[in-house]
This record gives structure tokens, C-alpha cells and sequence, in this order.
């Protein structure tokens, strides 16, 4: 059996997701691998390794040297690789996990093409948009594979016996709820969203007693890519200027802040979809959808980036999808659509049993432990390193830092942004 | 009424052009003020709401504060009263309104009845929190200490507000006071209240002291409630880091917080957890006259610095 290294942080990212993610992720690779042939490295988010850390990986002689986290990007790591060894010919194959959040950090990742030029590397995405977007920067896509990042089905699960929604929040049996969780962020579009069902519920497109659940904290990020951030507060309100416009079913929002796992799989299992307008600039998947979709829970999604994943060959009648292009300022959705896709969705027969049937086979640990296995036994063409626009846009990252996709002359997107970005819309 | 009628019109006039940390082309930055908001830090902090919450030393000069239709003030009683001093009555074209903390009433002069109205942030849930996990929060530095505690006798005035609590975290950032005398700075209230701390609650006492960190990895799950170690609002009335865990779905301790339900006044929701409720008060101005004639008589020059450390101040706000 080939030996693996799994590099991360053993400290948690303050992105709760992405904690989650590499703690699936490790527990896949063990299936995969046996746990005894797992080594597990700890590379801080201060970029720090330990010296006797990166000499077991030639003394054990490790075949596959594996990157989980989201951050920090391998650069520092590799270059004090290169400090231990500079024979690049000896070292394990370099496998990549690459998140959502890779635009933000090129310059590091054109260090990265510099150091593993010409070696074994492959990258993998959690998503098909993912990996075309990827390929927008990487010259090889055929060093890209997709692997979705894993569920703990032991943890989200069809239960049919959960009850522990309604009653907390004292709702009617009969009632229906549709849920969203995650962060409730500016271009996690939640001001859209309520104000479409809202509008549905005003002009009776969907039945009178049903629930929008916003569960999950607020965050300030606002859209960094073009300057523009939210205050503490700012969005919350701006939600609430919403549903003071609809005073008669203002008590149908409820925001219940963040809630455990196992609350979780019960709001999951009692709710009758999930919903999720986002059009987030690093939606390379959508962790709580996964695991909504494990629990048997239909889902109503903007078709962007990472979501468009989730529409599985078996169950995709079950499954709803708004169409997104790409905008000026944030993509567009429009508000027919919106509502035409939550009204379609109460029309559905849904057997949830099959979702989360489907979404276990592709989503469980297990199953994408088998999957990573077999992209790491096959074989990896010499890299061959970045693009000509990866470079482009490396460049204007040196300038403009986080404003790289801004146009100069107002806060718009520039054309750099349309050449990547086209990748999540088509 | 009607002062409740003019606030309510203008925070849902509002717009992103008269919130003063909405606006992007503000140059001017006090000095002193930079100072304070970085020593302060994250208590200082901004955050969003249509009333404009903002420190009077932000705005330039009362020209700049007359171009926002209504202001939040959040200073505390030094602030408010330095700024009280040097303006006794409003200049005869301001139209702006200026929303106080409710503690403030009494030295508001009655020349600003018709620019003033009060403000109080509250929790909005009526559940009983359970008593499991607290977290006080505050500062080491001598303003703490302005009620005129110890530190040994604050740590046990802490100890009886902390005991029903299973897990209690004591978040207390080393700071530098800027209106310390030196000879005060020198005693290190710092030192001597970790000292306090560790005595009263034994070594295993948990002590948080890089809040930047703790605030950024805190997560809220289930309840919890916290605790401002600041009661008196001597530098500041509206504390960043209250807000923070009431947004997060704390519950507050403090008696600033409490729920008082007030028949006329207005209600904003700032998260789904706590609101701010504005009202007026007919008797304001009380004891406005106390500061001032004193102060005018003196011939000393009003600074925010001189009446922080005037005994006869402290002593006439917190009533001893």
C-alpha cells in the first residue's frame, strides 16, 4: 500500500466549512489508505512546519505528499522542502486540493508553478465549474480532476423521526419550511432571496403556512473584489428594510444564528428544501447543501459555480436550478425566475429517499476516499505551470490587491473578471 | 412626540450620504481621536445603523456634525460632558439631532431640549439564559477603576456576578490608558487586577488577553450571556464589543442593558437578538449647572483629560 502525507493546519480555520471539509477529507484518505499508511504534517497558518516533519517524508519514504487545506497556499511549505532536499527527482508526487479562495493568493501560486515545474502534480477541484475555473490558470487540464469534498453520513443522515424544528419553533405539523444555512452575506444574496419569498407568499404562488428558515451569523464581507464592505449590522438591517415591507408575514423569516450538527440534521430532515440564491465570488462548492442532500433535502439553488454540481444524473428532477449570468456589479438573477422556481418547486413530488440515497453514493466519506485513491494511482504528466492570463492577472493582484477584477474607472468588474468568471455561469 | 416624530422620519430618511461611516470621502481624522479609537480597540469599533453611530470627536467641528440630519453619540459621560462645556447651547442653525445615551440625560443643558433625544441598547429575547458560560469583557486600565474600586475589590465584586456561571472567561486586552495621569499609568492597574484576578478566582481563573483573536474565533452556539466591566460609561457609552455579543445571541449582565419597557419610544432591531430603543426625557439638564459654573469659574481650560481626573466631577455623576 502507497504511503500519503495529508498536509494542513491541526489548527481549525476561522472558516467553520472549511474546517469541516479537511476534517472529511482526512477521514476519506484514511478509508482510502488504511490509517496506518496516513502521515499527517502540521503546516500552520503562520506557514510554519516542523524541520523532522519534512525529513519523515523522505525517511518514510511517503509516494504522495497530499494538500487539504484551504490555507496557506504549499509555497512556504515547498520552499523548506527544497531547504531539506533540493534532488526535486526524489520527492513524492505533490497532489492539490484546490478551494475556492485560490484567485485571492496568486502570486503565492505562481511561486508554487515556479517550484514544481516540470514534477508530478495534480490539482483537485470539489466541483466541474471548479476545475474549469481552475484551468483559466493552470496550462494542463488534464491535471485537474474532480472530487467533491466528503460527508459525514454518520452525522447527516434521512431521519425520519425528527420533529425537533417545528416544535422548538412552535410551528404547525402541516406547516411547510424551506431552510438556508451558511453565512448570511452580502453576495449570498439573502436580501433577494427573502424578498422573492415574500413576494410568493403575497401572491399566494406557494401555501400561506410556509417558513424561511436563515440559519447561520451575519458577516461584514461585502464584495471584496470591488472595494466594497458592509458594517457589522449593515446587511442584517438591510434584510429587515425587506420584511418590514411585507408587515403581514414578517413572522415567516426566522433567523435562528447559528445552531450544532445535530440540530442541524434535524432541521434538515424536517424542512422541506434548502434554499440558496448565492452568487459568492469562491462558491467552489456548498458544504451545507452536500449536507442537506445527505438528509434527503430537495434543493432550490442559483445555478453558479460549485452548485451546479450538486445536480445529479439520478435525482435532478427532485433538484431546482435558477439561471445566473454574469453582471456589472454581482451576477444577475432575475425575479421571475426566483419565483417561478420556488413556485415549480411545491408542484414537485419529491421521494427523499432518493436524493439522499444519490447523495450518499457521491458524497459519502467512503465513496470519495475511493474516488481521491484513484486519482492519486493515476498517472501524472510533468507540470507544465500557469497561464499567460494567470500571469496577467498575478499582476494586477501586485498592484491592486484585492481589487483585481475592478474596473479603474468605476466599482465594475473588469474584463479580467469576465475571462475567469464565465467559468462559474457556463 | 413630535421629538420621537422627527427621529423616526430621520432614520428611515437615511441614506448611505448621512451616515458618516458610510461615507468614503471623509478626510478629516482628530488626532486625539486616533489615538483613543486605536487604544481602544475593538470597543471603538464601527458598526451600521441609520441613526449614524459616530464619536464627537470624529466630526471636525459642530459645522461638520450639522451636516448629518441625526447622530448617534456614542461617548460616554467625559465626552459628552467635554462637549456639553464648550457648547451650552446649540448654535442657532443646527438642526441636527443628536441621540445620547440614556445615562446622559442629566447633563445635557436645557438649551439642546429641542436637538436631543435618548437612546438604550437592550437584548430583545425575555427567556431566562441558562447559567453556563460568561465572558466578561473589559479593560485593565484605570477607567475601570473610576467608581473608585481596587482592583481586589472589583475582582470580588466580579466574583459574586461570575458565581451561578460553570465556565467564565475573563476577556481582558492589556491596554494603555490615554487619560491616565503617569503617576497612575506607573501603579499598572494592569498588573495589580490580573494580580486581583488570580487571587479571588484561584490559578485556574481563564484569562483572555488577545480579544482581536478571541473575537474572530468565537463561535456561538447555544446561549451564553457577558458582562461589561465598564458600568459607570465614563469614556464610552456605546461599546463595539457589546454589540458584537449581542449580535453573536449573548445575553447582557449589565444593568445598562436591562430591559425597561417604556410606553412612548421607538424600537430598532440592530440584529435578531438585541434593539435600540429611543425616548425622550422631560426632566433633562439636571445637573448640567454643577459642571458648568464650576468649570467657568475655574478659568481652566476644558479638555476631555481635565474632567476625567476632576474628583468633584466623578463625584457628582456617580453620586457618592
Amino acid at each position: 500500500m502507497k504511503k500519503i502525507a495529508l498536509v494542513y493546519s491541526f489548527k481549525e480555520s476561522e472558516w467553520f466549512s472549511c474546517t469541516l471539509i479537511c476534517r472529511n477529507l482526512v477521514s476519506s484518505y484514511e478509508n482510502a489508505f488504511g490509517k496506518e499508511n496516513v502521515y499527517h504534517i502540521n503546516y500552520s497558518r503562520q506557514r510554519s512546519v516542523s524541520h523532522d516533519d519534512l525529513k519523515l517524508i523522505f525517511s518514510e519514504k511517503i509516494d504522495k505528499l497530499i494538500f487539504i487545506d484551504h490555507i496557506p497556499t504549499p509555497v512556504t511549505f515547498l520552499e523548506r522542502l527544497e531547504e531539506v532536499n533540493s534532488d526535486k527527482d526524489s520527492w513524492p508526487e505533490v497532489l492539490i486540493h484546490v478551494f475556492g479562495d485560490y484567485p485571492l493568493y496568486l502570486p503565492e501560486w505562481r511561486s508554487v508553478n515556479k517550484i514544481l515545474f516540470g514534477y508530478n502534480v495534480k490539482y483537485i477541484c470539489a466541483s466541474e465549474r471548479q476545475a474549469n475555473y481552475l484551468a483559466k490558470y493552470i496550462k494542463q487540464k488534464e491535471i485537474i480532476s474532480i472530487s467533491p469534498f466528503p460527508v459525514d453520513s454518520k452525522k447527516f443522515f434521512l431521519d425520519k423521526q425528527s420533529h425537533l424544528l417545528k416544535e422548538k419553533y412552535n410551528l404547525p405539523k402541516s406547516s411547510k419550511v424551506l431552510i438556508y444555512t451558511g453565512r448570511l452575506s452580502y453576495q449570498k444574496r439573502i436580501v433577494e432571496m427573502v424578498e422573492a419569498f415574500l413576494i410568493c407568499k403575497n401572491d399566494n404562488l406557494i401555501p400561506k403556512d410556509t417558513y424561511l428558515f436563515l440559519v447561520g451569523e451575519f458577516d461584514n464581507l461585502g464584495h471584496p473584489y470591488l472595494s466594497y464592505s458592509q458594517l457589522q449590522g449593515e446587511y442584517f438591517r438591510n434584510i429587515l428594510h425587506v420584511i418590514e415591507k411585507y408587515p403581514e408575514y414578517q413572522d415567516s423569516i426566522i433567523m435562528t444564528g447559528n445552531v450544532d450538527n445535530n440540530e442541524l440534521r434535524s432541521f434538515y430532515n424536517e424542512a422541506d428544501a434548502f434554499i440558496s440564491f448565492s452568487t459568492y465570488h469562491d462558491e467552489d462548492f456548498g458544504m451545507s447543501i452536500a449536507e442537506a442532500l445527505c438528509c434527503g433535502l430537495p434543493v432550490i439553488l442559483t445555478d453558479w459555480a460549485g452548485y451546479h454540481s450538486f445536480n445529479l444524473e439520478n435525482i435532478k428532477h427532485y433538484l431546482s436550478f435558477i439561471p445566473v449570468s454574469l453582471g456589472k456589479e454581482i451576477p444577475k438573477i432575475e425575479l421571475e425566475d426566483m419565483l417561478s422556481v420556488i413556485q415549480g418547486f411545491f408542484e414537485k413530488d419529491i421521494k427523499r429517499s432518493e436524493i439522499a440515497q444519490a447523495a450518499s453514493e457521491y458524497l459519502s466519506i467512503e465513496n470519495v476516499g475511493k474516488r481521491l485513491k484513484n486519482i492519486c494511482e493515476a498517472s501524472a504528466p510533468r507540470y507544465k505551470g500557469g497561464t499567460d492570463l494567470m500571469i496577467q492577472i498575478t499582476n494586477e493582484q501586485y498592484v491592486k490587491n484585492m481589487e483585481f477584477f475592478r474596473s479603474e474607472i468605476s466599482r465594475e468588474f473588469n474584463q479580467l473578471y469576465y475571462k475567469v468568471y464565465d467559468a462559474y455561469v457556463e | 412626540m413630535p421629538m420621537l416624530n422627527k427621529v423616526a422620519r430621520l432614520i428611515e430618511e437615511n441614506n448611505y450620504n448621512s451616515i458618516h461611516y458610510k461615507k468614503w470621502n471623509i478626510k478629516f481624522r482628530d488626532e486625539f481621536f486616533k489615538e483613543v479609537y486605536w487604544a481602544y480597540f475593538p470597543i471603538t469599533e464601527k458598526y451600521y445603523f441609520e441613526g449614524n453611530p459616530a464619536f464627537i470627536y470624529e466630526f471636525r467641528d459642530m459645522f461638520d456634525m450639522g451636516r448629518y440630519p441625526i447622530t448617534l453619540i456614542r461617548d460616554g459621560f467625559s465626552g459628552v460632558l467635554d462637549f456639553f462645556l464648550l457648547h451650552p447651547k446649540p448654535p442657532y442653525d443646527f438642526k441636527s439631532v443628536l441621540l445620547l445615551h440614556t445615562r446622559m440625560q442629566k447633563i445635557v443643558p436645557p438649551a439642546w431640549k429641542n436637538n436631543v433625544a435618548f437612546y438604550k441598547v437592550q437584548g430583545s429575547s425575555t427567556d431566562t439564559p441558562t447559567k453556563e458560560k460568561l465572558i466578561v469583557h473589559g479593560l485593565s486600565t484605570e477607567e475601570y477603576f473610576w467608581e473608585g474600586l481596587s482592583p481586589i475589590e472589583l475582582a470580588k465584586r466580579l466574583k459574586e456576578t461570575t458565581k451561578d456561571y460553570r465556565d467564565v472567561t475573563f476577556l481582558i486586552p492589556q491596554r494603555e490608558s490615554l487619560i491616565s495621569t503617569w503617576e497612575k499609568r506607573n501603579e499598572r492597574y494592569d498588573i495589580m487586577f490580573y494580580k486581583a484576578l488570580y487571587k479571588v478566582f484561584g490559578f485556574d481563573v481563564k484569562i483572555e488577553m488577545n480579544i482581536n483573536e478571541y473575537l474572530k474565533d468565537f463561535k456561538a452556539v447555544g446561549d451564553f450571556s457577558f458582562y461589561n466591566m465598564d458600568e459607570s460609561l465614563g469614556l464610552i457609552a456605546d461599546n463595539y464589543i457589546d454589540h458584537y455579543f449581542f449580535w453573536k445571541g449573548g445575553n447582557s449582565l449589565n444593568k445598562n442593558h436591562q430591559r425597561e419597557d417604556k410606553k412612548k419610544s421607538l424600537k430598532y432591531k440592530l440584529s435578531p437578538y438585541h434593539d435600540l430603543h429611543i425616548f425622550t426625557h422631560s426632566n433633562i439638564g439636571e445637573d448640567f449647572l454643577k459642571y458648568y459654573l464650576p468649570y467657568r469659574n475655574s478659568g481652566k481650560q476644558i479638555s476631555l483629560y481635565s474632567i476625567y481626573q476632576n474628583e468633584v466631577v466623578r463625584k457628582i455623576y456617580l453620586g457618592d
